[in-house]
């Protein structure tokens, strides 16, 4: 498991991009249960048309996907020898995730790259974080605001 | 008819007792007038539910329900806690006690998750981004006890 030296609590927040609209939010560490959380919070809002994901490099929401929506195979025995082959969950046809994953060095932007993950047919310019990183912005100027809010409730 | 002409019926009120036969229902005409109270400078009906005998007010179910305060001082305070002012200094601009100021802002935070429960259901998005962002709560949370 990778570990993070900003490991602290973190607000992770899905966000439909057409409509500027929060979906859900949860607090906590970066961590693969959190991520599960907010694909579970996320999930149980919506319909049974399932969105285009995008996130961030993070490997943590890709297991969370496959977690809520994959379907499990299990390898009939064959008769020969050896170990039989494990149960693999696999992503529906019909789920759509995609990352945007940015390559720093020295803290300078060097590269962004567009990459599928699970699903075909993405349109490349459906690939972006950019909204939601905007809409991060916004608390991140009103630390204090949010920390008291957080605190209170 | 009384003497002050006919009594309401209160069609559209529905008994909020969740245990009641008729528990979401109006115009069942199980539902009649049970007098008024002043609360937060208004006045408030009461009615009673004569399926399953229970007693409610108007602000049943809302966020004002059994405040004391006026509905503008409430929301004056909230918006200025919103807007990053401290609990404390809110409080003292607005004469209501700090725990006054957080016992209305907890009130409100479940009352937003309530109405979130109930309209955000059954979403048609084309396209969800998701990302996290590093907050400061882990301090003060440690010092509360909260969270």
């Amino acid at each position: 498991m990778e570990v993070y030296e900003d490991d602290g609590s973190w607000m992770w927040i899905s966000f439909a991009s057409n409509s500027r609209l929060i979906i859900a939010f949860t607090i906590g560490p970066r961590k693969q249960y959190v991520a599960n959380e907010l694909v579970k919070l996320t999930d149980d809002c919506l319909s049974k048309d399932k969105p285009i994901y995008v996130t961030d490099g993070l490997d943590f929401y890709k297991v969370a996907l496959l977690n809520q929506y994959g379907l499990q195979i299990e390898y009939p025995r064959t008769g020969k020898r050896g170990r039989p082959k494990k149960p693999k969950i696999v992503p529906p046809d019909d789920l759509k995730y995609a990352q945007v994953v940015k390559k720093r060095k020295g803290g300078k932007l060097q590269k962004v790259e567009k990459k599928v993950i699970f699903g075909e047919d993405i349109e490349q310019s459906a690939i972006s974080t950019s909204l939601i990183e905007r809409q991060n912005f916004l608390p991140l100027t009103r630390q204090s605001t949010l920390k008291q809010f957080l605190a209170d409730t | 008819m009384g003497k002050r002409g006919p009594k309401s019926k209160f069609t559209d009120v529905a008994c909020p007792n969740e245990a009641c036969k008729d528990h979401g229902v109006a115009g069942h005409g199980n539902i009649m007038g049970n007098g008024t109270y002043q609360a937060r400078n208004t006045t408030i009906r009461r009615y009673i539910c004569h399926t399953c005998g229970k007693a409610f007010c108007d602000s049943i179910n809302t966020f004002y329900y059994n405040l004391r305060k006026d509905e503008s001082i409430i929301d004056l305070a909230l918006n200025i806690s919103m807007k990053g002012m401290s609990n404390e200094g809110t409080a003292e601009v607005l004469k209501i006690r700090p725990a006054t100021l957080k016992r209305w802002l907890a009130f409100g935070a479940k009352q937003c998750d309530n109405v979130n429960a109930t309209l955000m259901k059954n979403l048609h998005v084309q396209r969800i981004e998701m990302d996290e962002m590093w907050v400061i709560v882990k301090k003060n949370s440690s010092e509360n006890g909260s969270l």
